[in-house]
């Protein structure tokens, strides 16, 4: 790729130059860095980019794992459902949301938020299995919910939206819930707990994405080191 | 020029192009060339790695569009996160360019 890309470059400089043949473009290599040195140091930065995606991508990632898992164990799960709930949707979710971001970066706004609830509706199967009776497919509803969070509040939203989305829902659980699955039996004391959580993981995608910005931000003004 | 004055700000001077338009390594480097009359030039061993490095922060992205001719060039577009950060950092740099006056004086 990188190779590509530079091979463009000598292509578009050698047309606007006017150079042509091999004279032309051995002219032309004659003036630039030495290749050798360039490559490495290209090579060199690749990785680092590489590794600063890897590293803000987890980082990112956990914080949105440990604020959700953290407000289980509040609310008295065991802590054996509350760590691998942190981890699928710190590790597997968040830092996988994270991660892949980058290829749908050129889509337009609607479509990015499909690919982003598709996306993490799917890393989200293994929230599927933090329960105590195997499989739960409402646990994805809340992977989705945080591709929509997280891929909606990249750029600023108003308030009255961010409060509105996680009422919205709690709402769509119950119903899921309640009403289609008939899994569970409606009790009003379960609202608060829903509604909060709800909040928590709205609380959470803000601080990742926040988290995000101000490593990103650190890194674009970190010198390069050399290769 | 000073390189000193001049450190820190190709990301800044990359990402306020790019708001501009889409474009690619080789059209960068000229644009800057002509802007600033030949004062400041941006090498390729400069660009790039900036460049990457913007599009790991995700403020950027690229592509590769095929040419008439045939040649391929590879794109770089800012994104709402470099847009965002662009604002800030454009105001920051006129809160600090606006305290430099203030004791240096303005252009004469």
């Amino acid at each position: 790729m990188l190779l590509r890309e530079l091979a463009c470059h000598l292509m578009d400089e050698a047309e606007a130059r006017g150079l042509e043949g091999e004279t032309g473009m051995a002219a032309l290599l004659a003036e630039k860095e030495r290749p050798g040195a360039l490559a490495r140091d290209l090579a060199a930065s690749e990785g680092q980019d590489a590794r600063h995606r890897g590293s803000s991508a987890l980082v990112a990632g956990m914080f949105l794992g440990l604020a959700t898992g953290g407000h289980m164990l509040i609310e008295g799960w065991h802590w054996f459902i509350c760590l691998p709930f942190a981890a699928a949707q710190g590790l597997a979710v968040g830092a996988g949301f994270f991660w892949v971001r980058r290829h749908w970066a050129r889509l337009g706004p609607v479509a990015r938020l499909a690919v982003a609830v598709g996306i993490t509706t799917l890393l989200s199967i293994p929230l599927g299995f933090t329960t105590m009776h195997g499989f739960k497919p409402t646990r994805l509803l809340y992977g989705a919910f945080t591709g929509y969070l997280l891929e909606r509040h990249a750029q600023e939203r108003p308030l009255w939206e961010s409060i509105l989305e996680p009422v919205l829902f709690t709402g769509l659980m119950f119903f899921v819930e309640v009403g289609l699955l008939g899994r569970i039996r409606f009790q009003w004391w379960q609202v608060p707990y829903e509604l909060s959580f709800n909040f928590t993981l709205l609380l959470a995608v803000f601080g990742a994405l926040k988290l995000k910005r101000l490593l990103a931000e650190r890194w674009v003004f970190t010198p390069q080191e050399q290769g | 020029m000073d390189r000193e004055l001049l450190k820190g700000s190709t990301p800044l001077l990359l990402l306020s192009l790019l708001s501009e338009a889409p474009m690619y390594g080789y059209q960068i480097i000229e644009t800057v060339r002509q802007r600033t009359g030949g004062t400041y030039t941006v090498k390729e061993g400069a660009l790039y790695p900036a460049l990457h490095k913007l599009e790991a922060a995700e403020f950027i992205t690229s592509y590769w569009e095929t040419q008439q001719n045939g040649r391929e060039r590879r794109y770089y577009a800012i994104q709402p996160a470099g847009q965002a950060f662009l604002k800030a950092k454009k105001k920051e740099w006129n809160q600090f360019v606006d305290m430099v006056e203030a004791f240096v004086g303005p252009k004469a």
